[in-house]
């Protein structure tokens, strides 16, 4: 076994061990903490660089580490493990590498706040659990650090506690995710059940997820299992209908946003349908169901975020509409495409948080494009960056998204079926999503860059300092370069990921999506471009869309009500049925029941001592003065005086003398 | 050789019992206004059972099913009562959770010990109480002979009457009684049935009456029908023909009480408000263990003919006792009240995992493990559940207040206690890495083959458990914080002592679970054996 697959765990246990450090330090100690952390990160960056080394250098079989974690009944074992694999691997750099950026990044951010060590020991803890989550080669151990990646999520949303929409969002956060993990947990459940095993591959590298393909759960089983594994994907990742909790996430600090609600842990549920593709494939339903969930998730969402105006709510919708992308390309069968899109999306998206943040950061805490404007002139180098990011996220031609977008595209394409037009769902909505994507990018830094400064915050920014637009810089080059990976033709990134997957063919179709849905991408930049322009850039000014279309605009700008729909349904019925239960438990049962019983149990005491009064203690008084009379008639006898016991005495011999005679002479 | 040492070879486990009383008497030597004494004194004393322990964990082989330590003496003879203690794999775990609880418990207590804080006099009453009950419990996990036993198990009961009654909160006295009655109640019933089983069997013995309860042939065993002729005996017909289910509905009524099991948990959110908080954490920790105990000692190794036919009542009130006690604590203000809810809830599970054992035949491995978990979980729920009173204890000294609605933001003024507290709070919401988490994936592993159904809605629960244990932290800990409270103090080093052991406990059981379960696992598997034979 090479070294690094031996001490894989040692990626993970450096955070961990970070975290527990800080853990223990004072608030002032924020510098120290700051070291501790980025000093193990780095290492593990190192060595996730060696673990990408060996994968690169001798191939692709999966390479495991497997431990006992407990013995139970007659010789059965609950068994985890480390598994590196191409997929791993490449998670293991994404991760590592966003982390490290995000935690230098944060020096400067969180540079006036009070808590920035127990931030730094909070963001090394969702390091370490994330790590955890990419190595770990057990459904039950992915499960495990899944939880640990929610809690830090938790921490971390909520770290300005005192803000009580802060302190509202974490709760849902964790509550949301929680929901789908039920199922999740259930599929785990019942795979391990099926299976008799958690581990994805056993020692002897046997796959377990393609021993389930063969047939040891049934089709039927298999799809169940997907389904609920699903579930849980759905609610990390923020797919539709458990996507509520992830624009509220935005609570966090903003460097929070970059690493966990848009490159890393949302991205975690694509990961894990991408970790349990075999099963998925079993039964072709659940990979239809993860592409139609994925494009309407797509499409809704960046519908969404046309007529949002918190600078980082915008990115949010976006990350939730990308993440739809992911999926969708997952299950239109396209693998790699997916995981593609993950592996770039992770470079742009945490760009732009990170620029959202050295914009917000400039504005003092001002996160309302209304009341920017004009920062183009003040922050150079956070225009470049951002720009350079929302190109890659718009796909704009030969930037990252560019290639990834497309692999997906020409995916949800070759997914249509001739038994139903609903199989091209997908494809059509990505293409719309697509145009969406570009226009509410292109109105977003119109706000924000152009025109004139529209607030206070604005007036006064100043470009942020080097160790915040370091990490943008490394984005930046990532957000360009990571594309041509996967440049069609020689698709590096297919054949690192994904060797015994056909990948389409770069043919004619192929170039003419290529071609259809650049033109779509550049028309919708241009007219929100042209929208976005002249007056409509003055402070006070409405939003065009707003002023052609008020009632749609409203209905997007709250989100299609879904929250509201829940707040009046689930929400309130389970308040209610949780009010019932306690009321039925102090009234029914305890009030009826058990008072009730008592109250008998009193009664028939008083009936009791009733009865006792009048027949027992009746009987037993009467008796009670025959006795008293009888011991009247002794008293006289046993009256203490001894002339009178003498008499009785003298008596008593008078009367045996009188017998004595008359006896005796017989 | 000396006697008292040959005798020591022999019985570790009188000692250990009594260690704590001998300790209760000496306290009667020290004046009352000699509290300082008299704490430490009560600490020491509750903390000395730990060196025949630490003997016993060091002999104990965990290969063995059987019982372990065992010291028998005739008693009473004419009634076949003796004197039987032993430990084994369902015991041990219990025994060591009494030795870390108790001691922690009344450390917790040294400044405050109830809520109307009578004069310092009420110190050494109230201390001696704690020792008694100690005493009380270890004889409970460690009896085997049912009269033996039986005394113990009630002997638990009086001073922690005394407790709720003397040092409880504003409604003390209802309190007292009706944790009393009820429970009493519960024990009136099983004694009746254990009396049947005597004089059926004419043993008061549980092993020799496990040995007897073997199944033969799926529904019949030496015992029950031994209780059949007993029965038959008598001549009434209805009696003749159900016997061994009244005998068991009668034993079983006893221990779901105590358990509780829905929907006989009433008295228990009252009760565990009421107490002062060492008696929340000791019913909670400890004496809410005595009842899922006597499921594992007794009704399954006696009943399972019996248990098998009722399983999917049984199982029906497991579940709605983990779902309805989530529920409930969803809609509780009152902090304690809350957590007792909380507390119904999660040993809820242990009962799930019981009785889902119980219920069919299947893969023993599988019932190994669900079994494990029971005994995991009650050893983590003793952890997190007493972890989480002793911390509502300490807002409500600082506060003067339970109310969820008037706290708020104190993470600001307190952020050791929220750290501590938050990962008790975990713990108890069975977060991976975290004692709790183990116990609950155990038993719905152990589980789900054997019961699909209930152990998905029972998966409700966990959710549940979020929704109230979140909403806690955050009514407690998050948001605006009141100026009234930035004075409060957070913890003092012996307050970071009892909580710190107490969280140090939860990351070793969550991250390393293998030993304690290497404890239970022999045992265990055995009663797991039983099962395959029935239904």
């Amino acid at each position: 076994m090479p070294w690094i697959v031996q001490y894989l765990w040692l990626i993970a246990l450096l955070p961990f061990a970070a975290a527990l450090i800080t853990a223990f330090l004072k608030r002032p100690l924020r510098t120290p903490a700051a070291a501790i952390v980025i000093g193990a990160m780095s290492i593990s960056f190192l060595l996730s660089l060696c673990a990408l080394a060996q994968v690169l250098k001798h191939g692709h079989e999966p390479q495991t580490c497997n431990f006992n974690w407990f013995h139970y009944g007659e010789n059965a074992f609950v068994r985890l493990g480390f598994l590196l694999d191409p997929l791993s691997a490449m998670m293991l750099i994404v991760v590592s590498l966003v982390s490290l950026l995000v935690f230098i990044f944060s020096v400067g951010y969180m540079d006036h706040d009070e808590n920035a060590t127990r931030f730094f020991c909070f963001l090394s803890l969702f390091a370490g659990s994330m790590l955890a989550l990419v190595i770990s080669n057990s459904l039950l151990l992915l499960f495990m650090s899944w939880e640990l990646v929610g809690l830090s999520s938790y921490l971390l949303i909520g770290f300005w506690y005192h803000k009580p929409s802060a302190a509202a969002a974490m709760k849902k956060a964790f509550i949301v995710t929680r929901i789908g993990d039920i199922g999740f947990f259930i599929g785990i459940l019942w795979f391990y059940a099926g299976t008799g095993t958690t581990l994805f591959y056993t020692d002897d590298h046997q796959g377990s997820l393609e021993i389930a393909r063969l047939g040891m759960l049934g089709a039927s089983t298999a799809l169940s299992i997907s389904l609920l594994i699903f579930c849980g994907a759905m609610g990390k990742s923020g797919q539709f209908p458990l996507h509520v909790w992830l624009p509220d996430a935005m609570e966090g600090p903003t460097p929070v946003s970059a690493l966990i609600h848009a490159a890393t842990m949302v991205a975690a549920g694509v990961f894990l349908v991408g970790r349990m593709y075999p099963l998925f494939m079993v039964n072709e339903s659940a990979l239809h169901v993860v592409a139609f969930v994925g494009a309407f998730t797509a499409l809704f969402a960046a519908t969404i975020a046309v007529a949002q105006w918190d600078i980082k709510r915008i990115l949010a919708y976006s990350t939730v509409s990308q993440l739809g992308y992911m999926m969708m390309g997952l299950g239109v069968g396209g693998y790699v495409a997916g995981l593609f899109h993950l592996f770039t999306h992770a470079f742009f998206k945490a760009l732009l948080f990170l620029g959202s943040g050295s914009i917000i950061h400039a504005c003092h805490h001002e996160q309302d494009i209304r009341k920017m404007g004009g920062l183009q002139a003040k922050m150079h180098l956070t225009f470049v960056f951002y720009g350079i990011g929302t190109l890659a996220l718009t796909g704009f031609p030969l930037f990252a998204g560019f290639f990834s977008k497309d692999d997906l595209l020409l995916g949800a394409w070759h997914f249509h079926r001739t038994e139903s037009w609903a199989f091209y769902i997908p494809f059509v909505f990505g293409l719309i999503g697509a145009a969406f994507t570009a226009f509410y990018m292109t109105r977003q830094v119109k706000y924000v860059f152009f025109g004139k400064a529209r607030g206070e915050g604005a007036e006064h920014a100043h470009e942020s300092g080097p160790s915040m637009t370091f990490p943008l810089l490394v984005l930046a080059a990532l957000s360009v370069l990571t594309g041509f990976l996967g440049f069609p033709g020689h698709h590096f990134f297919h054949h690192f990921l994904g060797p015994n997957t056909e990948a389409h063919a770069f043919d004619g179709t192929a170039l003419s999506i290529m071609f259809g849905s650049s033109i779509l991408v550049l028309v919708a930049i241009y007219s929100g471009w042209k929208v976005y322009s002249g007056r409509v850039l003055e402070a006070g000014a409405t939003d065009p869309l707003e002023a052609r279309f008020p009632n749609a605009f409203r209905i997007l700008q709250n989100k299609y009500y879904v929250d509201e729909f829940y707040e009046a349904t689930v929400v309130a019925f389970t308040n209610a049925f949780a009010r019932g239960v306690s009321l039925f438990d102090r009234y029914v049962l305890n009030g009826l029941f058990v008072l009730g019983s008592s109250m008998v149990v009193y009664v028939l005491s008083l009936v009791s001592q009733l009865m006792d009064d009048m027949a027992i203690n009746g009987g037993f008084d009467k008796g009670c003065s025959t006795m008293r009379k009888a011991a009247g008639w002794n008293r006289w006898i046993q009256n203490g005086l001894s002339q009178h016991y003498l008499k009785l005495t003298s008596l008593g011999i008078i009367l045996l003398f009188i017998l004595a005679l008359y006896f005796g002479n017989r | 050789m000396n006697p008292i040492l040959e005798y020591l070879r022999n019985d570790i486990i009188t000692p250990m019992t009594f260690l704590p009383c001998i300790g209760a008497l000496l306290l009667l030597f020290l004046h009352r206004s000699d509290v300082r004494s008299i704490r430490l004194l009560a600490f020491f004393a509750s903390l000395s059972p730990l060196l025949p322990l630490m003997r016993m964990i060091q002999k104990y082989d965990s290969s063995i099913s059987s019982i372990q330590f065992s010291f028998k003496a005739a008693w009473i003879p004419s009634f076949h009562v003796d004197y039987f203690v032993g430990v084994d794999g369902l015991s041990i775990a219990m025994v060591l959770l009494v030795s870390i609880i108790t001691p922690l418990t009344i450390l917790g207590s040294f400044r405050s010990i109830g809520a109307p804080e009578p004069s310092k006099a009420g110190c050494k009453t109230f201390y001696t109480l704690i020792l008694l009950e100690q005493t009380g419990l270890y004889g409970a996990f460690t009896a085997l002979n049912f009269f033996h036993w039986f005394i113990f198990w009630e002997m638990s009961l009086v001073p922690m009457f005394f407790l709720i009654k003397l040092f409880g909160n504003e409604d003390r006295t209802h309190a007292a009684y009706q944790f009393f009655i009820y429970t009493f109640v519960g024990s009136v019933a099983m004694v009746i049935g254990m009396q049947f089983i005597y004089l059926a069997t004419d043993s008061w013995d549980f092993i020799d009456l496990a040995k007897m309860a073997l199944p033969t042939d799926g529904v019949h065993s030496v015992l029950s029908s031994k209780i059949e002729n007993l029965a038959g005996s008598i001549g009434v017909p209805f009696l003749m023909n159900h016997a061994v289910t009244l005998v068991f509905l009668l034993v079983f009524a006893g221990f779901a009480v105590k358990v509780p099991l829905w929907p006989f948990h009433t008295w228990l959110p009252v009760t565990y408000t009421q107490a002062p908080t060492a008696g929340s954490m000791l019913l909670t920790g400890l004496m809410s263990k005595m009842g899922v105990y006597g499921f594992l000692r007794v009704i399954l190794p006696l009943f399972s003919p019996s248990i098998a036919a009722h399983a999917t009542t049984l199982l029906f009130l497991a579940v709605a006792t983990i779902v309805f006690g989530a529920l409930a604590a969803m809609a509780q203000r009152d902090l304690k009240t809350l957590v007792a809810y909380s507390s119904v809830s999660h040993l809820g599970y242990c009962m799930l995992g019981v009785f889902a054992v119980a219920s069919v035949t299947g893969n023993v491995n599988d019932k190994a493990l669900a079994l494990n978990g029971v005994i995991l979980q009650m050893f983590a729920h003793g952890l997190s559940a007493a972890g989480l009173f002793y911390f509502v204890g300490l807002i409500e000294q600082r506060a003067q207040t339970r109310a969820l609605a008037d706290l708020g933001g104190l993470r600001k003024t307190v952020p050791v206690m929220c750290g501590l507290m938050g990962v008790t709070l975990f713990t108890s919401l069975g977060l991976p890495g975290l004692a709790g988490f183990v116990g609950e994936f155990m038993i719905f592993r152990g589980a789900f083959p054997l019961q699909i159904g209930f152990t998905c809605v029972a998966a409700i629960g966990i959710l549940l458990a979020a929704l109230y244990l979140l909403r806690m932290m955050k009514g407690i800990f998050f948001g605006p914080q009141d100026d009234k409270w930035n004075a409060m103090p957070d913890l003092s080093m012996r307050e970071r002592l009892v909580s710190g052991v107490l969280v140090a406990l939860m990351f070793v059981v969550g991250i390393a679970p293998g030993y304690l379960i290497s404890l239970s696992n022999s045992a265990v598997l055995e009663l797991a054996k039983i099962y395959r034979l029935v239904a």
